[in-house]
């Protein structure tokens, strides 16, 4: 067996230990959404403020049919895949005729129009009060309320979600997504439609984030307004660039940093969104690869010199 | 950072998890009781939360942090402002801290998704604010409502406002668009219905709006007698404000229907607060004794007088000592039961919570600002003009059935 996987398992095993079964499946639920932006942003090289149009939407839909329907918990998250990935691919679409600043806006405007969808919608979203009431459905007569039998799931998929980004990264598509990131012209003069594996880099990206969605809708079992926002969009984000946009794991590490802060710091000191804000400033003017380069200097400090 | 092997960053993952110092799973002491005050630090509210905690510690520390002869532990999360955030904390502070009673969020919407937690938890919720469901169509008999309804509200609002200008049939409102301005919303226009008054416009806008500028032009286009706002909070002093530099107030009067009173009249200068006439669950100049305790008491303590937010966490809290007391017991069960009916004379008067619905009846109050040269001193912001206690009648309550446990 290889040691990453080892050494990840590991971290499965022993978080449910350190924290609560619902942090610690937030955790890993958080860093499948990481991962599905890190494709656009570390690997394609598209930042995206709008993440959470993908996941909110997908954890609206596969919520409403979860509590409406009944719908068991497979085909729940069958749909928020395709719910990301849809949504994905018609917002992508629009985007990804413009580049530089113009794209970025572009994400954040129209995850703005699905917020204020959400918002207004009440009668469906609950707008500003959320959506309650999304219930853990039973699967295969394996009872999800219990938190740790839940974690252990979340834990699974998201060992499948790595290993398949990794599958993605390594495979040619990721080596065109890369050729896109250092230079695009040259990636269309080679002959790619840049454009189209843009898209499909979006829709890649959606589909995870749909599968996060609809596993944080059943981990809360409610879909809070703010799980659409642009403040959601940046919050993952910031994580993946805490942890490094440039490396496969930033995003697992950032999401780890990132809830960890603000779950355990909130409830010592109130003003803990200072602390985020400065780690922030640090890894903007002196980390650009995050926490990974941070411990990439560190080894070579202290370890490798002796 | 290619050079990095994955090794290095799982291994950075793995010593983290170890080394970081998590807090590990605290198990409370049997012997404590442990209650959350779950107020917003981050968010819309967040200048409310301090406050709120203000208040419930006051109340805990008259008791000198104990009750029923045992310690109260009292531990307190940030709810954000947010659904998602306050009913995941409020999980873990029930799952990892064994708290069984749970007052606030702030936030109405908010507090609809704390109160189905304590439903499902089973533990005890108290929360005080505008929306109407807590105690009606979402009433379940973990949650309590301390605020007055929102009927109650808006029945002494537009009464007492009526009595004095007879004349304002034409009243244009501007809304806070969730669950507590939905509610208050209602009434006033069914209240409004018994004078005769024409609701010439009603608008909405989002929690957290700062720029009212457009709604106040429609508001002026539609030459209202009175402009009434159901918001709260920063958007409340922010319409105010807009209101005024717009040139309808001190012409028109403004009525702040459910207004946190001295925190949102504080931040306004005397010539804006002319002619504007306030709704709120408290004020600080309530002719009752517990509220001349705790005020003078308040502002000793942090040279001012407490507004809505700090009174109703201290009252809350009260209340929920008060039903310790008289269920001489801390299961959660017996403390319901003990809640349900219970009379106290407390800083607004006399309350009782209703045992059908869990709803509190007690008094609203209605106070109209004083201009400048009438104000005796820095926080002399407004008489009380009126109190009104009419609960919600019948046909109007959506709580058939509060439940069994």
């Amino acid at each position: 067996m290889k040691r990453p996987f080892i050494l990840i398992m590991v971290a499965i095993f022993l978080l449910p230990l350190a924290v609560r079964p619902a942090i610690a499946s937030e955790i890993w639920i958080f860093a499948i959404f990481g991962l599905g932006l890190n494709l656009l942003l570390g690997y394609t090289g598209l930042l995206s403020f709008g993440q959470s149009t993908f996941f909110g939407s997908a954890a609206y839909v596969a919520g409403w049919l979860m509590k409406i329907h009944g719908v068991n918990a497979f085909l729940a998250l069958g749909i928020g895949v395709g719910v990301g990935a849809a949504s994905a691919a018609v917002v992508g679409y629009l985007c990804v005729q413009r580049s530089g600043l113009y794209f970025i806006m572009l994400t954040f405007a129209l995850n703005q129009l699905f917020y204020f969808t959400a918002y207004q919608w009440t009668s469906v979203t609950g707008g500003e009060d959320g959506m309650p009431g999304v219930p853990r459905p039973a699967l295969l007569g394996i009872d999800f309320k219990d938190p740790l039998i839940y974690y252990a799931f979340v834990s699974l998929l998201f060992l499948f979600c790595l290993w398949l980004m990794k599958r993605i990264v390594e495979s040619p598509l990721g080596k065109i997504l890369q050729a896109i990131r250092e230079n695009e012209v040259r990636a269309e003069a080679v002959g790619y439609n840049v454009p189209r594996f843009k898209l499909l880099a979006f829709v890649i990206g959606g589909a995870f984030s749909g599968l996060a969605g609809v596993l944080y809708a059943m981990l809360f079992g409610i879909v809070p307004l703010e799980a659409i926002s642009f403040v959601f969009s940046g919050n993952v984000v910031f994580a993946t660039l805490i942890g490094g946009s440039g490396s496969l794991y930033g995003p697992v590490i950032g999401s780890f940093v990132f809830i960890w802060l603000s779950e355990s710091m909130s409830t010592v000191w109130a003003r803990w969104p200072l602390l985020l804000g400065m780690a922030f400033v640090i890894v903007v003017l002196f980390l650009r690869g995050g926490v990974v380069e941070a411990w990439h200097k560190l080894s070579l400090k202290f370890f490798l010199r002796k | 950072m290619s050079k990095l092997s994955r090794r290095d960053v799982l291994k950075f993952g793995a010593g983290a998890a170890a080394g970081l110092g998590f807090p590990s799973i605290v198990r409370a002491q049997s012997k404590e009781i442990v209650i959350l005050g779950l107020w917003d630090q981050t968010g819309a509210f967040a200048d409310v939360g301090p406050i709120n905690d203000r208040g419930m510690k006051m109340a805990l520390e008259e008791r000198g942090m104990q009750i029923l002869g045992r310690p109260i532990k009292y531990i307190t999360r940030d709810g954000a402002t947010q659904a998602g955030t306050s009913t995941r904390r409020t999980e873990e502070a029930v799952d990892g801290d064994g708290a069984k009673f749970v007052i606030g969020p702030w936030s109405s919407g908010v507090a609809l998704a704390v109160s189905e937690v304590a439903k499902r938890k089973k533990v005890v919720h108290l929360f005080s604010g505008g929306t109407e469901d807590i105690s009606g169509a979402r009433c379940h008999r973990y949650s309590f409502q301390w605020a007055a309804s929102p009927y109650t509200a808006a029945k002494t609002v537009v009464d007492s406002f009526m009595k004095a200008n007879p004349k304002a049939k034409r009243w244009h409102l501007l809304v806070a668009d969730y669950a507590f301005g939905w509610s208050v919303e209602k009434y006033v226009k069914e209240v409004g219905k018994t004078h005769g008054i024409e609701f010439v416009g009603a608008d909405r806008h989002p929690l957290g709006e700062r720029e009212f500028s457009n709604y106040v032009q429609k508001a002026a286009a539609n030459k209202p007698d009175a402009v009434a706002m159901i918001n709260f909070g920063g958007d409340a002093v922010a319409g105010a404000r807009e209101i005024y530099n717009f040139g309808l107030t001190p012409k028109v009067p403004l009525i702040m229907t459910w207004s946190s009173g001295v925190e949102e009249l504080v931040q306004l200068s005397p010539e804006i607060r002319q002619n504007i006439w306030v709704g709120s669950n408290f004020y600080y100049t309530a002719d009752t004794p517990g509220a001349k305790e705790f005020v003078k008491n308040y502002t000793a303590k942090f040279g001012n007088p407490p507004g809505y937010a700090p009174s109703a966490a201290y009252s809350m809290t009260r209340l929920l000592l008060a039903g310790f007391d008289k269920a001489k017991s801390a299961e959660v069960q017996d403390v319901i039961r003990a809640l349900e009916g219970i009379e106290v004379n407390d800083i607004v008067g006399r309350m009782r919570m209703d045992a059908a619905t869990h709803q509190n009846i007690r008094p609203y109050f209605f106070m109209r600002c004083k201009s400048k040269d009438a104000m005796k001193h820095a926080t002399d912001f407004a008489d009380i003009i009126a109190t009104g206690d009419t609960p919600l009648p019948k046909e109007y309550g959506a709580c058939k059935d509060i439940g069994g446990f």
